[in-house]
């Protein structure tokens, strides 16, 4: 059974065809890039795993299950925006983590806040931008899910940063888990894709594993992306 | 899940709240001191100033008991924190239920911290013996109706559990009309607005249609019947029928926001 499947997945707004007819089988044990310019569908094809929107046509499956209450017990979301309330400190929204999602690992978090030299007492309101997404990625990777869907995970974090960011993504996530990540930055998680997708206008165009992509064109993933959503 | 939603949702708002209606009762108990102690030359001012800060007071406690319910509502699940509420593990009806019981809670804490500002002032003014020199009499009057109708202590609880569901059912109103504004790509809380309009006037027109069946005779042939009652039970009978079609109103307007939140959502 894949851990994500779409089955001839539309969705439309009003008369606007935002994804059109996707067909796509996730296995676990992966990091995936979801690759494509804006526009391009990607948030929507996340907002229909998570739960957050309804497919117009077809079907979304994870673990074999319609999104539901069961499906978000299984998915690590990292949306691509502050999403967490600003009137708590960290340290109490580890506590909301620990409250709502069983699989919550407290020691990986505090472990990565200490290494990350964030104080656990602070609101945050208070915390700088970069730092706040330091948080919500922690939150996230401290989960044991089936699934982490990364919503521009690095772009407001300083380069050093996402070297820790990315590591934490290898090493956090489990043989029978997959991680999505969906990027601009394709240069800066490229050596951590083990599969890419690119999506066109809503389509699927191209869905390969990242070294067998890299051995058959003689370019890496940032160059072919070029390439292939050349203005 | 609900009891874990239902937490964190009073400490949210409770830290808003409290504050709020803690200002509220020592600006009651302000105004009760400036009356109770007034004869002395400055004791005019006094209690023009003390009274402008009551008057103050309640109407910022009202103003913002409703902003801060129905942006708590549209911020939290509708705004950016929704990312994070809709990736709870936690169905769309309970985060309804969750908002619709903790305004209803909220709006009812309100009431009882009014009338509370109210006895405040009283006890200050007159003293706490002079208000409740009479609780003796009270108390052997309701011992007196109680040993003769001990059904009669029902009626505190029926009214608070038809209060709670009245606010609930104006809660789940406001929030199903802000739920229909969403839907709108522009101008929501406009949107929010004219739902809200439009609720009330259904309401008003479905009231007219009742009182047109009331013509051929069935509300007639309830009042006959309770009539016919002991006049406790017509009480409680009467106590009943509120709360189910106060309850009845509640489940329509959670359901129009189910089915939005649920169906239709579309978080920017």
């Amino acid at each position: 059974m894949y851990v994500l499947e779409c089955n001839n997945l539309s969705k439309s707004y009003g008369s606007k065809r935002a994804l059109e007819r996707i067909d796509l089988q996730l296995g676990s044990g992966r990091i995936l890039g979801l690759l494509g310019p804006n526009g391009s569908g990607k948030t929507t094809l996340i907002k229909l795993a998570e739960g957050l929107l309804q497919p117009t046509d077809g079907q979304i499956l994870i673990g074999g299950k319609v999104p539901g209450v069961e499906t978000k017990a299984q998915i690590a979301y990292l949306p691509d925006r502050e999403f967490l309330p600003d009137y708590m400190t960290v340290e109490q929204l580890l506590r909301y983590y620990a409250d709502f999602f069983q699989d919550f690992d407290m020691e990986r978090a505090e472990m990565m806040l200490k290494n990350l030299n964030i104080n656990k007492a602070q609101r945050m309101k208070k915390l700088s931008k970069g730092t706040k997404e330091k948080v919500q990625l922690i939150l996230t990777m401290s989960r044991d899910a089936k699934i982490y869907i990364l919503d521009e995970p690095i772009a407001g974090v300083d380069p050093a940063a996402r070297d820790y960011i990315l590591k934490t993504i290898i090493s956090n996530y489990s043989p029978d888990s997959l991680v999505i990540i969906c990027t601009h930055l394709i240069a800066d998680i490229e050596s951590v894709l083990d599969e890419v997708v690119f999506l066109k206008e809503g389509r699927v165009v191209l869905h390969r594993n990242a070294d067998e992509l890299r051995e058959e064109t003689g370019k890496n993933i940032d160059g072919l992306f070029r390439e292939v959503f050349r203005c | 899940m609900l009891t874990t939603l239902m937490k964190y949702e009073f400490k949210a708002v409770g830290r808003l709240l409290l504050p709020l209606y803690g200002a509220w009762l020592i600006a009651a108990v302000m105004l009760g001191l400036s009356i109770g102690n007034s004869g002395n030359d400055g004791s005019v001012l006094f209690i023009t100033l003390s009274s402008i800060l009551y008057a103050g007071a309640c109407i910022s406690a009202v103003i913002l008991t409703a902003i801060i319910l129905i942006q708590r509502f549209y911020k939290n699940l509708l705004g950016s924190e929704g990312y994070l509420m809709f990736a709870l593990p936690v169905s769309t009806g309970r985060h309804i239920a969750n908002k619709v019981v903790s305004g209803a809670v909220w709006t009812c804490a309100g009431i009882i911290v009014a009338i509370l500002s109210g006895l405040i002032i009283a006890v200050t003014i007159e003293g706490f013996t002079s208000v409740f020199e009479n609780m003796d009499f009270i108390v052997s009057d309701i011992k007196y109706a109680v040993s003769r109708e001990p059904s009669v202590l029902l009626v505190i609880p029926e009214f608070i559990i038809v209060m709670l569901a009245a606010s609930a059912s104006f809660c789940a109103k406001v929030y199903a009309a802000i739920a229909v504004g969403h839907q709108w790509g522009n101008h929501r809380v406009l949107g929010a607005i004219l739902a809200y309009i439009g609720f009330g006037i259904v309401e008003t027109t479905l009231g007219n249609l009742i009182s047109m069946i009331s013509d051929f005779g069935v509300i007639d042939f309830i009042l006959d019947l309770l009539d016919s009652m002991h006049y406790m039970t017509q009480m409680h009978l009467s106590m009943l029928m509120a709360f189910f079609a106060v309850a009845v109103v509640a489940a329509i307007y959670w359901f129009i926001c189910w089915i939005l939140l649920d169906r239709k959502l579309n978080l920017e």
